[in-house]
């Protein structure tokens, strides 16, 4: 009897083999050697933080920080507000509504690489650009965008939201439908305005939607890449104003252009990685304490009177 | 109850559509310079929205100097074992999570939960060395092995999913003597159908779109992806960047998954709202 049971269990356990096998070979192992390796010369001898103290008094580590950080936060600043804006336009309209949809996710289909090749000619710096050249109609000087240090960032930043807004505003929008009618119902009886049932009903009801727009939107920023790499493969330029964090860390790892130091990449990967659940657990925090603090205390007195 | 269309319902609109448009229009010109024929290595002056003469000299160019045709196989390729073990590892993962009882269970759904809180690109250069220890550096496998196998969102979009399935379905495959591969395989993976296609869209987009890890497993430009062939031809890999063929080469790329887009539009739009409703 007791054989059987521990068949049972053994045959579940077989069934789940290849995610336990990947999660150790693939996760768990691979974190802590790159966590070992931040912490060893490159003779694999423990040199404990040097590899860091290195690292964050290297000046080109530290503006690709600041790059990373500066990006991340006009992408998901704009990308958000904006796409969750879009989609409450979309949920209030009775007609086109998956023509729309189907537009705004167009960009999906192209990759980070096409779209940065697409927007490295839209945003040629001379007059040949038809970008530049279509604001000269407007009497604008033409810009550098790409091609400049004080814009690269920005252009940058620009062109990946036109890519990814789409799916955003799908996101929001398919929260929007989990929204009670019967809520704006009551709030019409009560002769609440607009606005009102957009702070106190729309918000707080897509909350969730939120709370996973902003996660998986700054995690991707922070890992900015492809879009980078796709403009200027690995030097950053213009003028390092493209550096990240991943491509320091592609650098020091799998250059082939450049001196490599995968004590450093380590390191690096290490800061990102707690960059990162930082990041996560503010976005978790300041999203849930909106909802148990602001929102239900309003809903609350409302109700009370 | 119908509402008329009022100043806000206009505004909506403009506002959509200028929304629409500032998306639309640089496709329109991608496609429209890519049918442009100019003799020079950069985009004629002064900039055209429209070509001035149609020609496929561009394409013709992009055929015969990138192998295209090559990088397309292999991403084809890459995409289809991709999405197969995606499928199969996280609709089998799924069931097993939502359906069985066994001690540890909870345990091992946080073990599996750990592949989404460190992200894979932390851990490029150990996961790499491991790929090249089994062989697989130059080997589509190696490219899609790590992915498949710590696909947590996919394995808890399925166990989500198996959660609204029936238990007494799994009780009844258990009297009727089945192993529980077959209940699996027999009786539940023909319910999964809308996740598995949810799976599949989100997938092959992904598959697509990857550039990273493709680009440190490849470095024979006999096995690269598309995105690999692309970006170094528009690094110069192959001496100067003609802008006629990048923009050809850039069309070429999406179209297979502008197909995919076409016919599955509707289920693309479904999938991906899913992603954010099952959190």
């Amino acid at each position: 009897m007791k054989f059987t049971k521990a068949r049972k269990i053994l045959s579940w356990y077989l069934l789940l083999a290849i995610p336990l096998v990947g999660t150790i070979v693939f996760n768990i192992y691979p974190l802590l050697r790159t966590m070992g390796t931040s912490l060893e010369n490159i003779k694999g001898t423990f040199i404990g933080f040097t590899n860091y103290k290195i690292l964050f008094s290297n000046a080109e580590f530290r503006k690709d920080v600041i790059n990373t950080l500066y990006m991340a936060l006009l992408g998901v600043g704009f990308n958000v507000p904006i796409a969750f804006v879009i989609a409450n336009m979309l949920n209030n309209i009775r007609k086109g509504k998956n023509i729309y949809k189907v537009v705004f996710l167009l960009p999906m289909i192209m990759s980070m690489v096409t779209v940065a090749t697409l927007f490295k000619y839209l945003l040629m710096p001379n007059e040949s650009g038809i970008v530049n050249y279509l604001l000269g109609y407007l009497g604008i000087s033409p810009k550098l965008w790409l091609n400049d240090a004080s814009s690269a960032r920005e252009s940058l930043v620009a062109m990946a939201i036109w890519k990814g807004i789409g799916y955003n505003i799908i996101l929001f929008f398919a929260g929007l439908q989990g929204v009670s009618k019967e809520l704006y119902e009551a709030a019409d009886i009560d002769g609440a305005n607009e606005w009102n049932k957009w702070i106190y009903i729309t918000i707080p009801c897509v909350k969730n939607t939120f709370v996973f727009v902003l996660i998986t939107s700054s995690i991707a920023a922070l890992k900015r890449f492809t879009e980078v790499y796709a403009i200027s493969g690995e030097t950053g330029n213009p003028a390092g104003a493209l550096g990240t964090i991943m491509l320091f860390i592609y650098k020091n790892s799998f250059s082939t252009l450049n001196y490599k130091d995968e004590g450093q990449a380590a390191a690096a990967s290490v800061t990102l990685f707690l960059i990162i659940l930082v990041v996560t657990l503010i976005n978790y925090i300041v999203t849930n304490d909106k909802d148990d603090g602001y929102g239900k205390k309003k809903f609350g007195r409302r109700h009370n009177k | 109850m119908k509402k008329k269309l009022g100043v806000s319902g206009v505004i909506y609109y403009v506002v959509l559509s200028i929304m629409a448009l500032i998306i639309i229009l640089p496709f329109v010109w991608l496609v429209s310079t890519s049918f442009d024929y100019f003799k020079s290595y950069t985009l004629p002056y002064p900039p055209r929205m429209f070509p001035k003469e149609f020609s496929t000299f561009n394409y013709k160019m992009a055929l015969t100097n990138v192998p295209i045709v090559r990088y397309l196989t292999n991403t084809i390729v890459i995409a289809v074992v991709d999405v197969i073990l995606n499928v199969f590892i996280a609709t089998l993962t799924g069931f097993c999570i939502s359906k069985g009882k066994f001690p540890g269970k909870n345990l091992i759904m946080i073990f599996i939960l750990s592949n989404m809180m460190v992200p894979f690109e932390t851990k490029l250069m150990p996961v790499y060395q491991i790929v090249k220890g089994l062989g697989l550096s130059n080997n589509f496998m190696g490219v899609v092995l790590p992915g498949v196998m710590t696909n947590a969102m996919f394995m808890f979009f399925v166990k989500k999913f198996c959660d609204d399935l029936p238990n007494d379905l799994y009780e009844a495959g258990v009297i009727d003597g089945a192993s529980k591969f077959r209940i699996y395989a027999q009786l539940f993976l023909p319910l999964m159908q809308p996740i598995v296609a949810t799976i599949i869209v989100l997938d092959v987009v992904n598959v697509w779109n990857d550039l990273l890890w493709p680009m440190i497993v490849l470095n024979k430009s006999d096995n690269y992806t598309i995105q690999i062939g692309l970006a170094l031809y528009n690094a110069g890999a192959n001496g100067q960047v003609h802008a006629g063929i990048a923009v050809a080469l850039s069309i070429l790329s999406v179209i297979p998954l502008a197909i995919v887009f076409i016919f599955m539009q509707k289920y693309i739009v479904q999938s991906i709202a899913f992603s954010g409703l099952k959190q």
